[in-house]
């Protein structure tokens, strides 16, 4: 443990772990705080990620060098692009996503 | 457990466990989802908890209150699960995945899919409907137990009958969790009445006739701040190097969570170095207009991103994020130096390729039978590929189609760069319109107001605007134009006196 860190982070859900793999990745001295190492990265409401704007989000954290897309593409188990009859403004990628496979991949891979 | 933050005039220097474990920092990001304060309601039970089967978080909000924090309550919710196995598929709807599956991330470091896995869709009826009904009198939604507001856009069922009561079934999305388990999402079905209720009501849904039912689902209320507390780097206006990022934003949905913490992290780390902030325009991202809608214009429910909430979103799509956003994160160090070479490949790429079909020309006798056969017009005279690319029947992969000098020359692009010359050339005129009016609206948003500017001491303000700017402290003046209940006299006499 260091005497003092750059950045501690409180909680580890998806906010949380983005955080704190920005900052390090960035060279921070990061701490991430959470109540339960087991329960990091949670999907706690639906096993999905993207979707209608939520989808461009996930591309713009990617492009940025966040990790959700990654981490989405190696837990899903369903792949659509919503919207396809549309305008390309319109297209939303969204995954159906193994639920615990998201939270280990977080655990692993950052 | 984290009990308290280390607060000293106005600068946070660390955290205290419950353990009365005290941690140094520099910076601190609060992202508590819905731990803080948390209450779970299944119908007439109520208990503490973040999620469930994991305890609640208490005294960072009161902390915080008594910091000078404005706090609120929301709820949000969560359907039952049940057992795979128990579902009756065959009377439900199969959903499969795209035929040719693409992926989130711009790296190579992730593959699409071989092999998906298929979600079902199926209707409630006027039985389930009446079942949920009976357990009304006991719904926390209905008899005032629950006090935070819901998420609009992802509303309970108890909630939809009682919205919609004219329609007869509402959708229900049936989703596995994983590969390798049986526990499903029953999505569209979230719900906080009693558990014997939700149970009845569920086995009333076409192929849940027998459905087993591995935890009830239920509603949860917590704390949040309302995030017009915040400056546009999610640093809070009260206590230096303290952020919030997530669901304490009031903000619901994990993509939302997500990209507040990206923005958070970046820039609690380079405030640290002291180096500049890092904030997104609206017209660059839909993380700058959501943390910019949040800090402007705050939010009452719970908020979710929506296509309707970016004005330039014809610039603001899926398949340009990295041309738009790889070279900014690469330059704080966040993307890597490969994802910024290859970034810059394909926009090299698609801007020879784009060159490239300004000059190839093709004549009416090489192509029109083909043309015919896609059902587009023919063509009377000698014209560049471009030109036909515009034209709502025609891709580049039937473009390809035409001559085997077209389908040479195109095969040497990536799919990726085929897609990005195709949408910039059809939608040409439209993305420059946009980017016409981003120029014109950058004017202001490039307009910075000091964070110390004193509205109050501005006599001309209409009394609303000068409480509003007081509060918000916006630090554009484009920001400031958004913020309800500051006119367009109130922004022209900023102008002025800030020294235009």
């Amino acid at each position: 443990m260091f005497s003092e860190y750059d950045v501690i982070v409180v909680g580890a859900g998806h906010a949380g772990c983005e955080a704190a793999h920005a900052a390090a990745t960035m060279g921070g001295k990061v701490l991430l705080c959470t109540m339960n190492m087991n329960t990091i990265a949670q999907m706690s409401c639906n096993p999905a990620m993207g979707g209608v704007a939520k989808g461009q989000i996930v591309r713009e954290i990617d492009a940025l060098g966040g990790m959700s897309g990654i981490i989405s593409d190696k837990s899903m188990i369903q792949f659509r692009m919503l919207n396809r009859s549309k305008g390309p403004a319109m297209w939303s990628p969204r995954t159906q996503n193994d639920r615990m496979r998201f939270a280990e991949e977080w655990r692993l891979d950052s | 457990m984290v009990r308290e933050l280390i607060v000293k005039d106005g600068h946070v220097l660390g955290v205290k466990t419950g353990m009365g474990l005290e941690i140094k920092a520099k910076s601190v990001v609060l992202t508590n989802g819905t731990f803080l304060n948390g209450i779970i309601h299944i119908g007439e039970k109520q208990f503490g908890g973040g999620r469930t089967g994991e305890s609640a978080a208490k005294g960072i909000t009161e902390q915080l209150i008594s910091l000078g924090f404005e706090a609120g309550r929301m709820k949000t919710g969560t359907p039952p699960r049940v057992d795979g196995r128990s579902l009756d598929y065959s009377r439900m709807e199969i959903q499969y995945g795209d035929e040719q599956p693409e992926k989130f991330s711009y790296s190579d470091e992730t593959k699409p899919l071989e092999k998906q896995h298929s979600c079902w869709i199926t209707y409630t009826n006027k039985e389930v409907h009446e079942t949920l009904e009976t357990g009304f009198d006991r719904s926390p939604m209905f008899n005032g137990r629950i006090q935070g507001l819901g998420p609009r856009y992802c509303p309970s069922i108890e909630d939809k009958i009682n919205r919609f009561s004219e329609r007869e079934r509402h959708q229900i999305f049936v989703e596995p969790e994983g590969w390798n388990t049986v526990e499903i999402y029953v999505n569209g079905f979230s719900t906080s009445l009693p558990e014997d209720v939700q149970y009845k009501a569920m086995r009333k849904i076409a192929g849940f006739e027998h459905a087993k039912m591995f935890r009830p689902g239920y509603a949860i209320e917590y704390d949040f701040f309302p995030p017009t507390q915040l400056k546009l780097t999610l640093e809070t206006q009260l206590i230096e190097n303290l952020y919030f990022a997530g669901q304490i934003n009031g903000t619901t949905g994990y993509e939302e969570a997500a990209s507040q913490g990206l923005i958070a992290g970046i820039n609690a780390i380079r405030k640290v170095r002291e180096e500049e902030a890092f904030i997104l325009k609206r017209s660059e991202a839909y993380i700058g207009v959501l943390i910019d809608d949040l800090i402007t214009k705050g939010t009452e429910e719970p908020y979710r991103m929506f296509t309707s909430r970016a004005e330039f979103r014809l610039l603001l799509r899926q398949d340009n994020a990295d041309l738009r956003l790889t070279e900014k994160g690469y330059a704080i160090g966040l993307a890597s130096h490969e994802r910024y070479e290859a970034m810059n490949n394909k926009k090299k790429q698609t801007k020879r390729l784009i060159h490239d079909l300004t000059q190839k020309k093709v004549t009416p006798d090489e192509v029109n039978d083909k043309l015919t056969g896609i059902g587009t017009a023919e063509i009377r005279e000698k014209i560049t590929v471009d030109k036909l690319l515009k034209r709502p029947q025609l891709g580049l992969d039937a473009i390809a189609t035409l001559t085997t000098d077209l389908a040479d020359y195109l095969s040497k692009f990536s799919k990726e760069v085929r897609e990005q010359a195709e949408i910039q050339v059809k939608y040409d005129s439209y993305i420059e319109k946009e980017q016409q009016m981003v120029e014109k609206i950058n004017q202001m948003e490039n307009f910075k107001i000091p964070m110390q500017f004193d509205y109050l001491a501005v006599p001309a303000l209409s009394a609303e605007g000068k409480q509003k700017l007081h509060k918000i402290r916006p630090e554009t003046l484009g920001q400031a134009s958004r913020i309800s209940g500051v006119s367009p006299a109130d922004v022209s006499i900023l102008t002025v006196y800030l020294g235009r």
